[in-house]
């Protein structure tokens, strides 16, 4: 895995570019991302127990790759936001027809604040793209609304 | 700065640039932006302009895509922008109104000078801190049922009403009285009317906020008398939304409209534009929903109207009407409504979206409140928390140019991420502090991004809209005491 993470000056908002080597890592540096921002740190494994443990699978079919992308990210929004799942791990699969991603963690019992609320991820300047500037390497931005 | 505009900007006047309709091929109609010798290179620093100019190849639009004084970049329409479409060929955008449906203002008046609440103040400040639900994530102390959150959608401010927070007489001073009629239940999502269940009466973070402030300067006696506001007066302005509830009902709409785009063979400069005709299935359950998540705003933020009135009780030991605690009104700044405008001399019905925009209805207009109907709506314009807010009152203007509408607030002219960098290593609360602004807030993160550097110069902003005769001034308000999440 091996992706980088640009947060880029947008006036009202925040724009974010991953570079990549697959589009596996720009999804899962797309979700890191957004760690980030809301100041979402993994959780450790010792925390989670065969009882607590919430496993989430999500399946994209990618006729419209930016769309599903976005789609993905405001869902993991959603559940980190208002479902208070914390994240342990991610696994993602990108084939040429279907893009799946699993997230391992535990939903909180009690409130632990956020450091940001992202009201969510805009489809606004999104790009979805093999970069030339970038050694050829994927990159994926989008637009945050804060 | 990135995304500066490419765009050519024709000088009309001094308050008035144009971007021609031929600049873009797409292009229906012309772009306007209302702004100031003052105010124009910062419009041209963003990619704002280009987004007037992408709003103006939407189906239907009547007149000119509008950007207000306060223009900024958004993503799909600029922060700013109104535009209006026919209502029988024209359509409706999401992208139009954003994810934080009828977020907008209030402002509620005292009949207390500075000097009675001065040394108490500071109490006041850290109870309204501490008991109106705000900050990042933070629900409200009221649970909704399922069905309790459909009749708030169906009748928002006046279900609030009902069950006691605030008063019967505050809707007459709430934009459309505190209901859009055409908002329908049935079009919510199973997840947007859970977010609903634990978000009303919460006040949300980042801009949004609660604010103490003194009558600084009247400007307009008359208008001021009407509205009820005097100088050294204290007032209490509030700034929220639709919250969660709104922001999903935006978020499950967006897909629908991505579809409907192909389905009714639109072009799309810009995938946040995504919209569907005002008549068509996917538009007409947009309007409803979004017309649910408006009424939500409004049940919200009289609810949170009603939580200061209490607190002021509480720590000032009189009630709320031997207070004068009376609402001077609530504009929406993010709504998509159905209007009649005179469009070249005739009557039209349009679909007019204010995204970061005020409706200023002008004197005489029969939606405005009977006792200010003589003087003119009024619009409400918060600055940043070291500056100052303003009244204004909806003029000719705003009626004959701008489908009445006016500017929303100072409008942020550096990115929050920028705006840390430059506020790095100081401490904005004490600034403000020590100029007589107690600042509270659950984060100071927030302090930070909001930081009065990260705005425009409001009064640059207001008299650009009052030089293009939009608004007039009726009186100027200074913070005293800024609560934010």
């Amino acid at each position: 895995m091996a992706y980088k993470i640009r947060k880029l000056d947008h006036t009202a908002d925040l724009k974010v570019e991953i570079i990549g080597d697959s589009q596996e890592d720009v999804v899962l540096g797309s979700i890191h991302a957004l760690n980030d921002e809301m100041g979402v740190s993994l959780i450790s494994e010792d925390l989670v127990t065969t009882d607590n443990k919430i496993v989430l699978d999500y399946l994209y079919f990618l006729d419209d790759p930016e769309g599903s992308l976005i789609a993905l990210l405001n869902e993991y929004l959603y559940q980190v936001q208002e479902e208070r799942i914390r994240p342990m791990s991610f696994e993602c699969k990108w084939s040429k027809e279907i893009l799946w991603v699993r997230i391992d963690g535990i939903r909180l019992t009690s409130g632990e604040p956020l450091a940001t609320e992202i009201k969510a991820v805009t489809y606004h300047d999104i790009l979805l793209e093999r970069s030339e500037q970038d050694d050829g390497k994927w990159r994926f931005q989008w637009i945050v609304d804060l | 700065m990135a995304g500066k505009t490419d765009i050519k900007l024709e000088r009309i006047d001094p308050w008035r640039w144009r971007i021609r309709k031929d600049t873009k091929l797409n292009m229906h109609v012309e772009g306007r932006i209302y702004s100031s010798p003052k105010l124009i290179d910062m419009v041209r620093s963003d990619a704002s302009v280009n987004q007037v100019a992408n709003v103006a190849s939407l189906p239907g639009i009547v007149g000119a895509s509008l950007a207000m004084p306060d223009i900024h970049w958004g993503y799909g329409f600029p922060i700013g922008g109104v535009a209006a479409f026919d209502e029988e060929h024209g359509i409706i955008s999401p992208g139009g109104v954003g994810y934080d449906i009828n977020c907008g203002v209030s402002l509620t008046r005292t009949k207390l000078s500075v000097e009675e609440i001065k040394d108490k103040l500071e109490l006041l400040a850290n109870a309204l801190l501490s008991n109106i639900p705000c900050g990042v994530g933070v629900g409200g102390d009221i649970k909704l049922s399922p069905k309790e959150v459909r009749k708030v959608a169906e009748e928002g401010a006046h279900w609030v009403v009902k069950q006691g927070y605030g008063s019967r007489g505050d809707l007459e001073f709430m934009e459309e009285g505190g209901c859009l009629p055409f908002a329908n239940p049935d079009f919510l999502s199973e997840r947007a009317v859970e977010r609903g269940r634990t978000h009303l009466g919460t006040l949300g973070s980042g801009n949004h906020f609660v604010e103490v402030q003194r009558v600084d300067e009247v400007y307009d006696r008359d208008t001021a008398d009407a509205y009820g506001l005097f100088p050294g007066q204290v007032t209490v302005m509030l700034h929220s939304g639709s919250r969660g509830f709104g922001y999903q009902v935006c978020q499950d709409a967006l897909p629908l409209m991505q579809k409907a785009v192909v389905k009714h063979g639109i072009t799309l400069v810009d995938r946040q534009l995504a919209c569907a005709p005002v008549h068509s299935k996917e538009g007409q359950h947009y309007i409803g929903a979004m017309g649910a998540a408006a009424n939500y705003a409004w049940a919200n933020r009289i609810m949170l109207v009603h939580r200061v009135r209490m607190i002021f009780e509480q720590y000032l030991g009189k009630s709320p009407e031997a207070l004068g605690m009376g609402l001077v009104y609530d504009v929406s700044h993010n709504i998509a409504k159905f209007e009649t405008h005179q469009v070249k001399g005739k009557p039209r019905k349009l679909c007019v979206h204010r995204k970061g925009a005020t409706r200023a209805f002008a004197p005489g207009h029969r939606e405005i409140p009977t006792r200010y109907r003589t003087f003119g709506q009024p619009v409400i314009i918060p600055g940043d928390m070291g500056s100052a807010s303003y009244v204004l009152s909806g003029a000719t203007g705003a009626m004959e140019e701008t489908f009445g509408s006016a500017c929303h607030g100072a409008g942020r002219v550096h990115s929050r991420k920028a705006v840390m960098k430059l506020v790095k290593g100081r401490d904005i609360s004490a600034e403000l502090d020590r100029e007589g602004i107690l600042v509270r807030a659950k984060s100071r993160r927030t302090i930070g991004e909001e930081a009065p550097e990260a705005y425009k110069d409001v009064e640059a902003v207001v008299q650009a809209a009052e030089g293009a005769g939009l608004v007039r001034k009726v009186a100027r308000l200074k913070p005293l005491a800024v609560i934010k999440g």
